[in-house]
């Protein structure tokens, strides 16, 4: 018999922005041994059945959507590939695109060169987020491990509700009913862009990224506590910094990065939660560019702290967007949603650390890797940071040309040049 | 090495067997088997990893029998019961026009007598369909509105009987005031309805309806000359006063939970 689930707010929302951005979330990790790949199709057959979503296609008919249950082979998920140049074939996986109305939404490769191990992972973003993902990662390395030294049966991932509204389920019945009535759209107006190329058909899909070495990363920590300021609002200031002096926008011009947040903060447990969306974007604006890269963290700082006082943080705006896909047929509430939502031009998101010892397979710790979001339609863009060792990777994903490439490499250089500048006296 | 039998006996141990245990038991077995092969045919070739997985997806199989058991016996009383609607209403078609010819010859009123077979016919549809609106209130909420509508139909057919009966009866000068009452009883039903069955947007089903209802009464009292046409017309104003006063309430209601945001608003000034 067809199983079908839900399609939950959040995958309707990401559907939504299939103009602005392909929703594919990225992993690479690096290992210096070789993965058991039959071990490895064992957990991610048992990962796959415990999270039906993934093998679901995304059926919309104008009125209403939801996921429809099928099946697959391992073989379709799992790519193998023994490439002869690592980068560009990682590369070229990363940055493919799986169609919601697919039968699989993940794809997972892994590269074997010389020894050594890239695990990579593509997933659509209206299954899970980057919270949850970082989650899959770290469950099915555990699984593979236990699988592997103890042959103990690979099904350790977290089921339950995928809905939003799990959200509340930390808040007390006035809390919740007060989260409840916050109608209140949120607009992320602001016409300032990162300045990439028009549009063009030859545009293809390229991951730019950029590494912070472990001393700077140390360096950054200790200068953000001297201000106040956490690694994201160390990392935000030099975004902010750079990208005045990249687009050279006017020094007394206030703009607005969208920063995500993970909306699980709410939430007291989420073990019997499924995987899922739990994303939100808070605006931190700043009203001029400042006179020196300090006072524009100042700033930052200000903006970000308004955000973390607020007892309901991300949750604004989720009763109208539920309210706009309940009363109307899918395809006209898209229309409405579409007119009050305004897809952020500049965006950050700080995916976190990614801990070796819960990344590691059979006990050899990843030894390099990031993630990162989907890839941005121009003009809008996505800065990630993920680290691991203590060591940063910002990440781009741009569908543009050779000199968008050139540009976000610019713009990564402005960051490094401007994160140098706060850190210079630690 | 277990087998998928051996976890479901296992599982199953201690409880009185019965034929819906065992068809409790082939349910599972057919269920469990049906899914084993989707998920080799997925590629997982390790015997005990499928077994642990199958055994995850089927816990507790002794306590969800007694949910299981409940539902059988609900559906096998429930199948019992249709039968003998079923023969009992048609025993009571021909009963009730042996009993229409029985009185009509005996009392020799033909003329007030069809309102017996009117009437019992119209019971006997009320009854049969307040056995589906109970079952279409179990169903998901999308049958709901198909619920609504045969309440409606039921209360359109007591109305339809007392305005007959009213009419050819008691030869009541106000008769058609009954098809007005009838509709105020619809309105009103459909309110509970939505209110008791938490419906979507129920309270807007109020707004429109209690003017509705007061408009119709304005009628009603009209017509039978309870209150003076010019003074009467305030029961439609009154309608709107209360509208107004459940719009309020909610506002105030509402207003308890609305969260004020703590923190000042720094860049309000760009």
């Amino acid at each position: 018999m067809e199983r079908k689930l839900n399609a939950e707010l959040w995958d309707k929302m990401h559907y939504l922005f299939r103009d602005f951005n392909d929703r594919m979330v990225h992993v690479e990790l690096h290992y210096d041994f070789e993965i058991d790949i039959d071990a490895l199709k064992t957990v991610l057959i048992c990962f796959l059945e415990k999270a039906p979503v993934l093998h679901s296609k995304f059926v919309d008919n104008k009125l209403s959507t939801h996921w429809e249950v099928k099946p697959y082979h391992i073989d379709d998920v799992l790519s193998v590939i023994y490439p002869d140049n690592l980068e560009e074939e990682i590369d070229k996986f990363l940055t493919q695109y799986i169609p919601p109305d697919d039968e699989l939404q993940i794809r997972v490769a892994v590269f074997f060169k010389d020894g050594k191990s890239t695990l990579c992972v593509v997933e659509n973003h209206m299954c899970m987020d980057g919270g949850d993902l970082k989650y899959f990662m770290k469950a099915l390395c555990k699984n593979y491990t236990d699988y592997v030294e103890n042959k103990v049966s690979p099904i350790e991932l977290r089921q339950g509700s995928r809905s939003y509204e799990e959200v509340y389920s930390g808040f007390s019945r006035t809390e919740t009913k007060m989260a409840k009535n916050l109608y209140k759209n949120v607009c992320a107006k602001d016409e300032h862009s990162f300045p990439l190329t028009n549009d063009s058909i030859r545009d293809y899909s390229f991951i730019a990224r950029r590494k912070i070495d472990a001393e700077r990363f140390a360096k950054i920590k200790s200068a953000g506590k001297k201000h106040g300021a956490t690694i994201n609002d160390v990392l935000l200031t030099a975004y902010f910094y750079s990208l005045y002096e990249l687009a050279g926008y006017g020094a007394d011009e206030s703009v607005t990065i969208s920063c995500a947040i993970d909306l699980r903060r709410h939430m007291k447990d989420v073990s019997d939660k499924g995987i899922t969306n739990h994303t939100a974007f808070m605006q931190c604006t700043i009203p001029k560019k400042g006179r020196d890269i300090f006072e524009t963290m100042q700033y930052v700082v200000h903006s970000s702290n308004k955000y973390k006082k607020d007892k309901f943080m991300g949750l604004y705006g989720l009763p109208l967007l539920k309210l706009g896909y309940n009363i109307l047929p899918h395809a006209a509430s898209e229309e409405v949603i579409k007119i009050g939502y305004s897809n952020p031009l500049l965006a950050m998101s700080n995916i976190g650390i990614l801990e070796v010892d819960k990344l590691a397979l059979a006990g050899n710790e990843p030894t390099d890797g990031f993630m990162t979001g989907a890839v941005k339609y121009k003009p809008y863009v996505l800065l990630s940071a993920t680290s691991m060792r203590n060591v940063v990777t910002l990440s781009m994903c741009v569908r543009g040309n050779d000199e968008d490439k050139k540009i976000v490499n610019r713009f990564f250089d402005l960051m490094e040049k401007n994160i140098g500048i706060i850190i210079e006296n630690e | 090495m277990k087998t998928f039998v051996d976890y479901i006996e296992e599982s199953c141990n201690g409880l009185k067997d019965s034929k819906i245990l065992y068809s409790y038991k082939r349910m599972l077995y057919d269920e469990i088997t049906e899914r084993a092969n989707e998920i080799t045919a997925s590629g997982l070739k390790d015997e005990g990893v499928l077994y642990d997985l199958i055994c995850d997806e089927y816990p507790n199989l002794k306590d969800n029998y007694a949910s299981y058991q409940r539902a059988k016996i609900k559906e096998i009383r429930a199948k019992r019961a249709r039968k003998l609607i079923a023969i009992g209403s048609v025993m009571y078609a021909i009963m009730l026009i042996v009993f229409y010819i029985g009185i009509s010859f005996a009392t020799q009123r033909w003329d007030v007598t069809w309102l017996i077979v009117v009437g019992g016919y119209f019971a006997l549809i009320i009854f049969l369909l307040f056995f589906a609106i109970k079952k279409l209130c179990t169903m998901k909420r999308i049958f709901h509105p198909i619920a609504r509508l045969l309440t409606a139909i039921c209360i359109m057919l007591v109305t339809v009987f007392s305005f007959l009966f009213c009419l050819a009866a008691l030869h009541m000068p106000h008769a058609w005031t009954v098809v007005l009452m009838g509709i105020i009883g619809m309105f009103i039903a459909d309110a509970v309805f939505a209110t008791v069955t938490r419906q979507k947007f129920y309270i807007i089903n109020y707004f429109l309806y209690i003017p509705s209802i007061f408009t119709m009464l304005f009628v009603i009292v009209g017509a039978f000359g309870l209150m003076p046409w010019t003074s009467a017309w305030l029961l439609v104003l009154l309608g709107l006063l209360i509208d107004a006063i459940i719009m309020i309430s909610i506002v105030i209601d509402n207003s308890r939970y609305t969260y004020r945001q703590e923190v000042e608003d720094v860049w309000s000034e760009n």
